[in-house]
């Protein structure tokens, strides 16, 4: 499993947001909302992570039904991986994950979350319209 | 405004102590009571890990997110990030005595 097989995997599956031409670390939303942001550059750092996020958690841990990410605030990130239910092993698999994402952007901070969905709606777990769905297995 | 209000090495060690004698304290009997003792032995853990890091750093991270991510850098203690994104589901209301024993 690699970045170009999650590409592959995305172009059957198309988020709400999209690869700008020639800059991977780009993403152009889809979406009608305005980034919060100051700057281009924290814009791409922020959807840099995402991307990141969705691939490590969402993609990548075949128990994960959905992954929602709120915009960096105040060097915060919030990130909520949501599964069928509690199961240690998967919770282990996630925070496995989650190591990962911590070591490889160092000027962030996380606020990593697992929800078990007990059979509802991802979206239906997620009410604020600041949490972006950056993951959704189909 | 908010003020994060920071305690000492010692006093961060004092509230451990005092949270360990106040779980030791409470009845067993019931799941709320296994409950409480679990959430204030959490707890107990949790102001060992900030006076770990004021004496390390001067400061203690004062929200969930910036200690998990200050257990995980810290290459002394990064051993304990699953036990403590584990157990943090205690701070949860949703969380459930089901969740943690199973």
């Amino acid at each position: 499993m690699n970045i170009q097989t999650y590409r592959s995997y995305l172009s059957d599956n198309p988020p709400p947001f999209r690869f700008t031409s020639g800059n991977e670390h780009t993403l152009e939303l889809l979406t009608d909302r305005a980034p919060s942001f100051d700057s281009t550059e924290a814009f791409t750092l922020c959807a840099g992570i995402k991307d990141s996020v969705a691939f490590e958690i969402g993609y990548s841990v075949p128990e994960v039904e959905a992954v929602f990410a709120k915009n960096i605030d105040n060097r915060v990130m919030h990130v909520w991986a949501v599964v069928p239910t509690y199961d240690r092993r998967v919770y282990r698999s996630i925070y496995a994950r989650e190591k990962k994402i911590i070591e490889q952007f160092g000027g962030v901070d996380f606020d990593f979350n697992v929800v078990a969905s007990n059979g509802r709606q991802p979206r239906q777990l997620i009410s604020d319209p600041e949490v972006d769905l950056t993951y959704l297995r189909r | 405004m908010s003020l994060a209000l920071q305690f000492t090495r010692d006093e961060h060690l004092t509230k451990s102590e005092q949270n360990q004698v106040f779980a030791s304290s409470i009845d067993t009997s019931s799941p709320a009571g296994i409950a409480w003792v679990i959430t204030i032995k959490f707890y107990a853990a949790l102001h060992i890990v900030q006076a770990y890091f004021v004496s390390r750093t001067g400061k203690a991270p004062t929200m969930h997110a910036n200690r998990a991510t200050a257990i995980e850098r810290d290459m002394s203690i990064s051993g304990a990030y699953d036990d403590y994104a584990s157990f943090r589901i205690l701070a949860d209301p949703r969380a459930t005595i089901v969740q943690i024993y199973s």
